[in-house]
């Protein structure tokens, strides 16, 4: 198959080869297609959270009191410092774009590093905040013995809490590896401001994955 | 017009012999191999799926117990079949034929590109499809093997039964959940494909009415199957006991499930005729020679459909205790969606007027498509409106209606489209006669097997049914339309047969094709027959409207 | 009362291929927005099939080189025929919806109206009348004999004679005159329960009696006067069903849960008319089939003393002791532990999720699921209870009797 090759060197570093795939016309052209295509990436992942939104907002509408219970044993504190590393990580994460772009090898590798780290965290974190809830007899499926009172429907809002957290942290994993990848990829020279690709794309769905966690936190920290 | 006269060197190179072996087919990233087998399995599928409707309709050809034995095995057994003809029917034929069979081939095509977007995705979809529909064929026989029971929830998976059935749910309702993965991709893929690789020259409004009605269908994969996804996951995450929100045993809401469910599968109703639409539009221009009438009317409507899809779901819920003021709104919504549809039918007659209207087998197919998709669409109506949708609601009413849309819309449109695109894909010209003779048996046994049925919802036969007795004041209708219903079966399944037969045999045998022999001018037709792998031998770029036949074009 | 008795023949309207009986007085109603809708889409179908072939007859190809003209659109043709569906859709959404509205929910009181507590499990249906008493669709009961059935002694014996394969789940037998087994989802043949052994008490004889299902819907009825609204509500215990008789033009779906959900209709003429299940719900979902009797006022209420086995009141008040007297008096603002019974129905309560209407829904939402709303001043610590749907009938009745 027909593919382009260019090696590019800018200041001291030497970059290595890039590959403009055999249907795009050009650089430009598969930048745009590939940014486009994770547009529409994310609005499916928009999509499939909102289906689970939307099962929130039913069951607080027919269990308001159990809801207003169970959020009160929700500790909102180790949810807001969650926010906090999420969103210090889309900083990095934007740093670690504009490095590339500038075609600064070192910090990037470093922004990406970090971003890694504050994922990390955000998942060291909610290990402790499930672990409470384990302990608290407060498990998914038939072994949830929660003794909060009589509120017979607690089931149904800490089912909600760990189908939606526990998929939340699946795409952190998911975009911890994204970034890993990209950090390594980065490490050895392959981005530079002509080709950042993958990084623009893993940061635009490690922004997404901060955005739907921005919506989880009053769901079920806050609102009471 | 830079592209339509050129002439191509024959070299015998094409995308079917560029390179052999089975491990070149199967690492494919060239998006007519994909297409190419994609069709191949839609078609076996639709085989498979329709041997089941033939089950199905030979149990109930007499009133009484039919051939399955009389006992929980056997009317488990037939539950199998229709849920087993709905999941193979909806999610391995109709959902992918179109798009991902005929669109994966020509969208590159028609656009003037190279290939799709992505088309590594491309290949990852079509595995996908493959991962799920052996997932699927797994739980079938598993149920017939003994090693759980039969899938007998129906296509639609409802809670509560599908919590409690013995049934493959899990491994049925993953099947989906991956296959649903695969269509996501796919719809991606094209979008992508659409909005960044027309060729030069072509603006939104010079696209193949094609290529509208599959970006319209894309955009409802693209946001309608996550929500299914996440739907499913829930469902098996419930039966696997982890969370509890569907079961009404543990203060969950079943009619939540439905309303998921449909938010999807109403917007893939429509991901299912759209391209049907768009092939028929391709078709009766060029069997016409005339340029289709109110070509911005199909475009807009194609997305105007796709949007209001999007909010009609309740009115597959008009029975289950919904407030009268929500029917009414999704009544209203329905009714809405119904104009964009009635635009199209009314702008695809229009065109035959005072066109060079030849009858190849391509036109026959859609001439038939107009006919059976206006019964289609126009018995939708009752079911639309509220009070005479109690008494359709979940009777053969329904099966009529939706199979004159699916089958008599749809696949009559795939049909279409394999007889309109053979000769570009493989070179060969299929046997004209007989693929005519299979359009008429296929259309008078597709009449005779789905028209009685309508009488049948008439005289209230629920849906489902695995046997019934007639001792009661609406056992005649029931037993004589029942009986034609089995008949018309028979023939239907007898003209599908023969008509896959004949395509296939031209593969092999038939008389070589030339680059357009119906006299089309979108872009597909200037490529070489069949194309190569890169499609065009040579920079494609468009000054010019897709159809262009008439008087004042100052063409041919 | 599922007796094989012949139902008294009264000349039965059959239904045509366009048309079921209409049985119903809103059957008309409905079926006239029906044949406009048919009417109006059987014209729509010949004008466009016939400007269709009529344009293909007149313009077939006549040489590989005719010319067409070129028309793009036409803007005043375009906006005709967007128009016209257009009010033609919006008239009959409007008509349609007229007639639902009136048909759909039934008003709180319809004077002599009667009431029908209809419960779907799998694969059967109960028809509880608050008057007291229940019939049940279960199944035909045949009597065995010289079939070879009634010479098997034992379970051992019945299985070993491989004719255990003819029953489905829910059926039920008699061996040796005595001994009830049902036969339950499992495959697995119990101890017939004592609801279904009672009803094998019924024969006088002591031979093999068998409970089956059946498609003949003779063997299972339930009861409607004539002329007099019927409001049904409408339940599942287990799974999705639906309940719908044809030619009364009525459906409802039964839903698992807390609530009854009803629909009503009057029926107009004599005679008997098929009810089936329209929601799939397993392997014996075709076999959810009946026919409603619909006779005169004077043999509706001799069918009812038939079947009267309980009086509801003194039902409803013992379940009130059994189950609820423990945390909530009927004396008026007695507080146990939870609120007072008190003139429940008809007044509204303050509850965590606002305002609530004291109707039959809260009352069974309250039982089954306690602490979906909480009535103001209480703590939330009641828990679900079991109630069956026929004693939450007399429950209700009897709550709502106390004044």
């Amino acid at each position: 198959m027909a593919t382009e090759k260019q090696i590019t060197k800018i200041g001291n570093d030497f970059f290595k080869t890039r590959f403009v795939a055999h249907h795009f016309a050009t650089a430009d052209q598969e930048f745009d297609a590939c940014k486009f295509g994770m547009w529409m990436f994310l609005l499916t992942e928009i999509m499939l959270f909102g289906g689970l939104f939307v099962a929130w907002v039913v069951y607080r509408l027919w269990y308001p009191e159990t809801f207003k219970h169970c959020a009160t044993i929700m500790d909102w504190k180790l949810g807001l410092v969650n926010t906090c590393i999420l969103i210090v990580s889309s900083l990095t994460m934007s740093l670690a774009i504009r490095a590339v772009k500038m075609s600064d090898k070192k910090t990037a590798v470093k922004m990406l590093l970090a971003t890694v780290l504050c994922g990390a965290g955000f998942l060291i974190v909610k290990y402790f905040e499930y672990a409470h809830k384990f302990h608290l007899g407060i498990f998914p499926g038939e072994n949830f013995s929660f003794d909060g009172a009589h509120y017979s429907n607690a089931h149904i809002f800490f089912s909600l809490y760990f189908v939606m957290t526990a998929t939340h942290v699946l795409h952190v994993i998911i975009g911890m590896t994204a970034i890993l990848w990209c950090s390594y990829r980065a490490s050895r020279g392959h981005f530079y401001k002509d080709y950042y690709t993958p990084v623009e794309l893993t940061g635009m769905y490690w922004h997404l994955v901060e955005l739907i966690w921005i919506f989880l936190f009053p769901m079920f920290y806050l609102i009471k | 017009m830079s592209t339509h006269d050129t002439h191509h060197a024959d070299t015998g190179v094409n995308y079917l012999n560029a390179s052999k072996g089975i491990g070149n087919w199967l690492l494919t990233l060239d998006h007519k191999r994909i297409g190419l087998m994609y069709l191949w399995s839609v078609m076996f599928f639709l085989l498979v799926g329709g041997t089941f409707a033939l089950l199905i309709r030979l149990q109930l050809a007499f009133p009484g117990h039919g051939f399955l034995p009389q006992t929980a095995e056997g009317k488990n057994m037939y539950n199998e079949f229709f849920t087993l003809h709905g999941v193979i029917m909806v999610f391995l034929v109709i959902i992918p034929g179109i798009p991902a069979a005929l669109g994966n081939f020509f969208l590159p095509l028609q656009l003037g590109a190279k290939d799709v977007a992505f088309p590594k995705l491309n290949l990852a979809s079509f595995y996908l499809y493959w991962i799920g529909a052996i997932m699927a064929i797994v739980a079938i026989l598993g149920g017939n093997l003994g090693w759980w029971g039969r899938l007998d929830t129906g296509w639609t998976f409802y809670t509560s039964y599908s919590l409690t059935t013995s049934g493959p749910v899990i491994l049925a309702v993953s099947a989906a959940f991956i296959l649903g993965f695969s269509s996501i991709f796919t719809g991606l893929n094209f979008v992508a494909t659409i909005h960044k690789m027309r060729c030069p020259g072509m603006g939104w409004y010079r696209m193949p009415l094609f290529l509208w009605a599959v970006y319209a269908t894309a955009i409802i994969q693209v946001l309608a199957t996550p929500v299914l996804g996440i739907t499913l996951l829930l469902l098996i995450m419930e039966r696997c006991d982890i969370i509890h929100i569907f079961n009404p045993a543990k203060g969950g809401d079943p009619i939540l499930f439905q309303h998921f469910f449909w938010f999807y599968s109403h917007p893939a109703v429509y991901i299912m005729i759209l391209p049907g639409m768009g092939v028929i539009s391709e078709i009766i221009s060029a069997q016409s020679k005339k340029v289709i009438f109110g070509y911005k009317a199909i475009a807009n409507s194609s997305i105007a459909i796709a949007v209001i899809s999007f909010v009609v779901w309740g009115h597959h819920m008009f029975m289950s205790g919904q407030t009268t003021y929500a029917g009414a709104v999704f009544s209203f919504l329905t009714f809405a969606v119904a104009i964009p549809t009635a635009i199209k039918v009314c702008n695809w007659v229009a065109t035959l007027y005072q066109g060079s209207i030849s009858l190849d087998t391509p036109m026959l197919y859609a001439l038939s498509f107009l006919f059976l998709f206006t019964i289609g669409g126009l018995t939708g109506i009752p079911l639309a409106t509220l009070s005479t949708d109690i008494v359709f609601h979940d009777t053969y009413y329904v099966v009529a209606h939706f199979h004159y849309v699916m089958f008599g819309g749809t696949i009559i449109a795939f049909f279409a489209g394999l007889h309109y695109w053979w000769p570009k894909m493989f070179g060969r010209m299929y046997n004209e006669f007989i693929a005519k003779c299979c359009c008429l048996t296929i259309f008078v046994g597709f009449n005779l097997c789905f028209f009685t049925q309508f009488f049948l919802g008439f005289a209230g036969f629920p849906r489902r049914y695995y046997s019934y007795g007639v001792d009661h004041e609406l056992g005649d209708v029931w037993r004589t339309m029942s009986g034609f219903s089995s008949i018309g079966a028979m023939i239907l399944g007898f003209g599908v047969l023969v008509s896959f037969v004949n395509l296939i045999v031209a593969v092999y045998t038939g008389k070589k094709a030339s680059d357009n022999p119906w006299g089309g001018t979108t872009l597909e037709w200037t490529a070489a027959t069949p194309p190569p792998t890169l499609n065009f031998d040579h920079d494609v770029s468009i000054d010019r409207d897709p159809y262009i036949y008439g008087k004042n074009t100052g063409h041919h | 009362m599922n007796d094989t008795a012949p139902l008294t023949q009264a000349p039965q309207e059959q239904a045509t291929l366009l048309q079921a009986p209409q049985g119903s007085a809103h059957a008309p109603q409905i079926d006239i927005v029906l044949d406009v809708i048919n009417w109006v889409s059987l014209i729509s179908l010949i004008l466009i099939t016939a400007a269709m072939l009529y344009f293909v007859f007149k313009y077939r190809r006549k040489t590989e080189h005719d010319e067409t003209p070129h028309i793009s659109h036409n803007l005043t043709l375009e906006v005709i025929w967007s128009v016209i569906p257009m009010v033609f859709l919006f008239g009959l959404f409007f008509f349609g919806y007229k007639t639902y509205a009136e048909i759909n929910e039934p008003p709180a009181n319809v004077h002599g109206a009667v009431d029908i507590y209809v419960t779907g499990r799998k694969w059967n249906w109960d028809f509880v009348y608050p008057q007291g008493g229940k019939v049940n669709s279960r199944s035909s009961l045949r009597n065995e004999k010289n079939t070879g059935l009634e010479k098997i002694a034992d379970l051992a014996a019945f299985k070993a004679s491989g004719k255990d394969k003819d029953f489905t789940a829910g059926d039920s037998i008699r061996l040796a005159g005595k001994n009830d087994f049902t036969l339950t989802d499992k495959g697995e043949w119990v101890k017939a329960e004592a609801a279904a052994s009672k009803k094998l008490d019924d024969p006088k004889s002591s031979d093999l009696w068998v409970y089956q299902k059946t498609t003949d819907p003779k063997a299972n009825y339930f009861v409607v006067p004539v002329n007099t609204p019927v409001r049904l509500h409408i339940k599942s215990e287990d799974v999705l069903h639906s309940f719908a008789i044809p030619s009364m033009r009525v459906k409802r779906d039964a839903i698992p849960g807390s609530q009854f959900r009803s629909t009503w209709f009057t029926p107009v003429k004599e005679g008997h008319y098929l009810y089936t299940c329209n929601e799939m719900c397993g392997t014996d979902h075709s076999y959810m089939i009946g026919y409603m009797k619909v006779v005169s006022m004077a043999d509706y209420q001799k069918f009812l003393k038939d079947i009267n086995v309980v009086d509801p009141l003194v039902a409803g008040k013992d379940c009130y002791k059994n189950k609820c007297s423990s945390c909530h008096s009927l004396e008026e603002g007695k507080k146990i532990i939870g609120p007072s019974l008190f003139n429940f129905f008809g007044t509204k309560h303050k509850t965590n999720a606002g305002e609530v209407a004291g109707d039959d829904a809260y009352m069974i939402e309250s039982i089954k699921n306690p602490t979906a709303k909480i009535a103001e001043g209480f703590p939330p610590v009641m828990p679900p209870i079991a109630v069956s749907d026929e004693e939450m009938v007399y429950l209700i009745q009897y709550l709502k009797s106390v004044k």
